[in-house]
């Protein structure tokens, strides 16, 4: 039987999370993360939704259009500021995903391999964006009080709580809800508990690198990500 | 209880939480329209958003739509999307960047009177001075494959800036020098165009998809069983199953007008020379070997007439590039539908007075009142994204076009237009 590798495993996990938390919100609930009205924290987290106040960003209205192949690689690069950077990697990833990216507007192109194709390119397009922003006397925007040197426990929870928020507002292009917050937050927490203290210090301060580019990954590749 | 203790309180609450409101409304609309008219997410608290909110809570969309169509993702991915399912038979946006797509967005780009991409003498490619330098070189024929626009695509190069018109449209040949287009018609004489129809078969599906594609229609929706057979061609069986009915009742109907004016195409082909090159040829260019035509005594590509495939003798043969437009028929659908118009004067001096040829047939195809609400269709499709129920479709495009053509057939003011629509989002 083929083994799934434990990074594998994560990616996966967190991309079946939030694509049933995608389908959830566009399908079945739209009221439920209703974007104009303030609601109450959520059991699992003390955040709260700024919605209803004046830094909010509110969900845009339905209809949604799916993003094209190089619509979609574009616009990672947009909300990435990664525009005019295209690396060799990335267009080598892009090449090999683009045939299981939609080729359309329409929504019944949504697929198993169209979202672990875009999760793939997310992945190259995130792991650029943490090199560029860990480059000596870079302007961070996305990664601003992380520590890649440390460990997980060695950051405070506050770095990645502002970074999954700056995140939301860049990739989805509105605040994050209190649910989506919940979510990420149990997975940082079942993150920095599975890997965060695993191996030597070395693979621990990695494991930092990991989480950031596993929340990237899934964060850009979402359903929110890929519509407009 | 609030309004009737501190109705003061209440009105004040009610205007601001209205204002709030509004302000987000014009947030939401303003991001709507800078990602549809962009093609990519943006941040929520981008400042271009915030400008583009600014003008909307003014009311003022069409100028909330100048921000989003000055970005360079207007044109590298909604234009280019736009114009690549124009481009090529399958319809899909899965195509390289070319040099059909080039010229749409350097026409929209620089604003042109849009009609002349389908008959000018020009093209757009990469500005020699913007790329001087680059290692490796970077590869500038455009005539034999796709390796410069390609190169483009995957430079770090904003599209939109390093453009420019080409003057001048050329035929590759074996020797140096490449020649001038005998017979230039825009990206009709592209070759991203003449490689997705002119390749094999007879020159017939550059007629279908020039119709296809500018006019909006397909062709079953402009056959016409009553009008000429004329032009109609020899390969072309007037009896198919020993049923000479079932010819006038349903074959001629399409090769009525695809026959008559397949002419305009007489003298053109075009050969895949293997691994992505491949070329236009045109039998008056002068060139030679590879880069020559099958071509009969008349100078006329052997695919038209031809000879080793005769269905009935008396069909039509074409001698020259001269065409006939049996679709302006008095009284028919089609005249009605496509709205024919005399052509307006041509810009290209060098050029004027032609009445055969492809320059010829896409200057008609340009002027007719159908080609504006087509156009319409397209950025509708590129930005709306949504069908319109069938009575309001027609009405829509119609006066779109109308809007397109009072604004000098310009399509960034169209696409602005479009998404100002108060259709165009629910």
């Amino acid at each position: 039987m083929m083994k799934i590798s434990k990074k594998w495993r994560m990616i996966l996990t967190l991309t079946l999370g939030m694509g049933a938390l995608s389908t959830l919100t566009f399908n079945c609930a739209p009221r439920l993360f209703e974007p104009l009205h303030p609601r109450g924290s959520s059991s699992l987290s003390s955040y709260r939704s700024p919605c209803g106040l004046p830094d909010c960003f509110a969900k845009p209205e339905s209809p949604y259009a799916m993003l094209t192949s190089f619509q979609a690689f574009s616009s990672m690069l947009n909300v990435t500021d990664q525009v005019g950077q295209v690396s060799a990697s990335m267009l080598a990833e892009y090449d090999a995903r683009k045939g299981a990216l939609p080729d359309s507007d329409n929504m019944a192109a949504i697929n198993a391999p169209m979202q672990m194709s875009g999760t793939s390119l997310a992945g190259e397009v995130c792991g650029a964006l943490i090199a560029k922003e860990t480059t000596a006397g870079a302007v961070r925007k996305f990664f601003t009080d992380v520590d890649f040197t440390r460990n997980i426990a060695g950051n405070p929870a506050a770095a990645y709580d502002k970074t999954i928020q700056t995140m939301a507002r860049n990739f989805w292009g509105r605040s994050i809800s209190s649910e989506e917050h919940s979510i990420l937050s149990s997975y940082y927490a079942d993150f920095a508990a599975s890997y965060g203290a695993q191996g030597n210090a070395a693979e621990q301060v990695r494991a930092t690198r990991k989480l950031y580019l596993s929340a990237c990954a899934a964060m850009l590749s979402s359903f929110d990500a890929m519509i407009n | 209880m609030l309004f009737v203790v501190r109705p003061h309180v209440a009105i004040l609450g009610l205007l601001f939480f209205s204002c709030a409101v509004h302000a987000q409304t014009a947030q939401v609309k303003a991001q709507w329209m800078l990602e549809r008219l962009t093609g990519v997410k943006w941040p929520a608290d981008s400042p271009l958003i915030a400008e583009m909110t600014a003008k909307v809570e003014a009311g003022d969309l069409k100028g909330a739509a100048a921000f989003a169509t000055a970005q360079d993702q207007f044109y590298s991915v909604v234009v280019k999307e736009m114009a690549a399912k124009m481009s090529t038979r399958e319809e899909s946006v899965r195509v390289e960047l070319n040099d059909f797509t080039s010229t749409v967005i350097g026409a929209v780009r620089d604003e042109m009177d849009f009609r002349q991409v389908l008959f000018g003498n020009f093209s757009y490619a990469v500005d020699p001075a913007k790329v001087a330098g680059m290692d490796p070189a970077f590869p500038m024929d455009v005539l034999r494959n796709n390796n410069h626009y390609r190169a483009l695509e995957r430079s770090n190069l904003k599209v939109s800036e390093v453009l420019i018109k080409v003057d001048g449209q050329k035929i590759p040949t074996a020797a140096a020098a490449d020649i001038a287009n005998p017979d230039p018609a825009g990206i009709l004489t592209s070759r991203a165009s003449r490689g997705a129809h002119a390749i094999a078969g007879t020159n017939r599906r550059l007629v279908e998809y020039t119709f296809r594609q500018f006019m909006c229609v397909p062709i079953e929706k402009w056959a016409d069983t009553a009008s000429f057979e004329t032009r109609i061609g020899r390969d072309i069986d007037r009896a198919p199953g020993g049923d000479p009915v079932r010819f006038q009742t349903t074959c001629k109907g399409c090769h009525t007008g695809m026959d008559g004016f397949r002419g305009a195409f007489a003298k053109y082909d075009y050969r895949d020379m293997g691994n992505g090159a491949g070329a236009v040829l045109h039998a008056d260019s002068g060139a030679t070997g590879n880069y020559q035509p099958d071509r009969d005594g008349n100078g006329v590509a052997t695919k038209l007439n031809r000879p080793n495939f005769i269905q009935y003798a008396g069909g039509w043969v074409s001698t020259n590039d001269s065409f006939e437009n049996y679709t302006n028929r008095p009284g028919s659908v089609n005249a009605t539908q496509f709205g024919w118009r005399a052509p307006a004067s041509d810009p290209d001096a060098g050029l004027a007075g032609r009445t055969t040829g492809v320059h010829a047939f896409g200057r008609l195809i340009a002027n007719s009142a159908r080609f504006s609400g087509c156009m319409a269709q397209h950025v509708w499709n590129a930005v709306c994204k949504r069908s319109l129920p069938s009575a309001e479709l027609d009405m829509t495009f119609v006066s779109l076009g109308l809007e397109f053509e009072s604004n000098q057939y310009n399509m960034k003011k169209l696409f602005g237009i479009v998404a100002s629509h108060p259709k165009c989002k629910m």
